[in-house]
């Protein structure tokens, strides 16, 4: 498959009567924005503004982060299969995207003690709810700024759905809203020519070269929303448990894969700089031979390896001799993402691992939870960790009307689910290294 | 000590020198979607095996799997 990519970066936004691109300069039609919003009578009430890097912001309630990407030749609609929308293959063609920008979906639910955790609980009460509702924030600016929709423009839309809807009618309609709102924006710049172009030609493969297929773990929400649920990170739109997905690299910058819940969000999945980078390299150190989904949150260490197997043997039938795995969540899901590992160097595929590191627990803690003798190399991203305070902000996004702790000082929750964890888990974070 | 994990992995990754391996997370010890009889007996192999596991000295990380053939007799005859 061929992919262009152009890039129309945004280095300043505002609101103005017209929704238009600019050398650089997005105007955003605002009561179009809203209308768009709106146009679901499952939406009660929606606001947008904008929040740039350096701001005094924080950004709350953070459901989703989508970059606005148009398909402008080839086959299908960007972020397939996702709230009803066509699941025609995509990966082909010419795409058009903001660069430097993205939609920031906040689902505001008044007097709830839940709001994202809820959603991916199906409406249960959780336990990790209020803490996964301390996580779940972006800080524009000051030492809490390092998660990397820090640097770029958001354009904050805040969702309040009608009440009564279960989580599933209310995930529709605030990520449907912000699809609608994402689409408006890419058309802006669909007829444009981009000042910035990649073209990702995966179409032909030297045999002098190594082949590397990319094996991102990826948790399914299925053993808390059922498998048919259509919140959580999916696959054209499909979020259950089953056999590693196929996909070719270039799917993946259509948003072939894309949504989440808490930190798990769509804009990582298509900036993901390992995918980025091994389609950069095809034809020229290696051949990117594909992207294997491991769909992770199996129940049993056999059924775990079994998954793992069938990635492995996938790998062996794409030709590869080299394999980087990742994984969005560990946990449980360390025993498929090592499961993957061993299969793949046991098929004689070397493999590297790429994860983040534990909580150190106060230096008690080994880096990984399982240490086995088949990861012969791994990369870290770092263990998280952000030291905080998060300082206070003058202005709280993401809420119509926010508790007033929400612009005090927060401080950092320890722990996989606290906000202690910037959950980098491809290599975004500006982090620094020391050897000992 | 025996610890009884769906996950033997973690558990023998963490040290643990006796594990036996459960059915799944949601249910270690046991699995609803049998019949009463044939949970029952599914029970008891693991409980037994991990009785087994605490009477056999070890040298270091040990995993038992509960016999698969105690588990046909067990579940043909409900």
């Amino acid at each position: 498959m061929r992919l262009e990519l152009g890039s129309f970066p945004v280095r300043e936004a505002r609101f103005g009567p017209r929704t238009r691109w600019i050398d650089g300069q997005l105007e955003i039609d605002q009561a179009a924005v809203l209308d768009l919003a709106q146009a679901d009578p499952n939406i009660a009430r929606a606001d947008v503004d904008l929040a740039r890097p350096g701001d005094s912001v924080r950004i709350i309630n953070v459901a989703d982060v989508v970059e606005p990407r148009v398909k402008v030749e080839g086959a299908g609609v960007c972020y397939p299969g996702i709230c009803g929308r066509p699941v025609t293959t995509v990966g082909q063609g010419r795409t058009h995207r903001l660069g430097g920008f993205a939609v920031v979906e906040s689902v505001d639910i008044p007097h709830a003690q839940t709001n994202v955790g809820d959603r991916i609980h199906g409406g249960q009460p959780h336990a990790y709810d209020r803490s996964e509702r301390r996580q779940d924030f972006i800080d524009m600016s000051g030492p809490g700024a390092v998660r990397p929709y820090a640097s770029l423009i958001n354009l904050v839309v805040t969702l309040q759905p009608v009440d009564g809807l279960d989580s599933q009618d209310r995930h529709l309609a605030t990520h449907g809203a912000v699809l609608r709102i994402a689409d408006h924006l890419a058309e802006a710049v669909a007829d444009r020519e981009p000042p910035e172009r990649e073209v990702f030609d995966l179409t032909s493969r030297d045999p002098a070269l190594p082949g590397l297929v990319y094996i991102p773990v990826l948790m399914s929400s299925e053993h808390r929303a059922g498998p048919d649920a259509k919140m959580g990170t999916a696959v054209y739109g499909v979020t259950r448990l089953s056999a590693p997905w196929a996909l070719h690299p270039t799917e993946v910058f259509d948003g072939a894969v894309s949504q989440g819940s808490t930190q798990l969000l769509s804009w990582p999945m298509l900036n993901d700089p390992i995918v980025l980078e091994l389609a950069r390299r095809h034809g020229r150190d290696l051949n990117f031979l594909g992207v294997i989904v491991h769909r992770s949150n199996w129940g049993g260490q056999a059924e775990m390896e079994l998954i793992a197997e069938r990635d492995a043997q996938l790998a062996v039938l794409l030709g590869a001799t080299g394999a980087i795995v990742t994984t969005n969540l560990r946990g449980r899901r360390f025993v498929d993402t090592v499961s993957a590992v061993k299969a793949c160097e046991a098929a004689g595929i070397r493999t590297v691992l790429v994860t983040e590191e534990e909580d150190d627990e106060g230096g008690n803690a080994t880096p990984l939870l399982i240490n086995d003798p088949s990861i012969a190399s791994a990369v870290s991203t770092g263990n998280g960790a952000v030291p905080g305070p998060f300082v206070p902000v003058e202005r709280v996004l993401g809420a119509h009307d926010p508790d007033p702790s929400w612009g005090g000082e927060l401080l950092p929750i320890p722990g996989r689910y606290g906000a202690y964890h910037l959950q980098d888990y491809y290599g975004f974070g500006r982090q620094s290294c020391a050897s000992y | 000590m025996v610890q009884i994990s769906a996950l033997p992995m973690i558990a023998l990754g963490a040290g643990a020198n006796r594990v036996t391996t459960g059915v799944r997370v949601e249910h270690v010890c046991g699995d609803p979607g049998l019949s009463d009889a044939a949970d029952l007996a599914l029970r008891r192999r693991i409980v037994s095996t991990a009785l087994r596991a605490l009477e056999t000295t070890v040298g270091g990380p040990t995993r038992f799997d509960p016999d698969q053939s105690e588990r046909k007799e067990a579940v043909s005859a409900t």
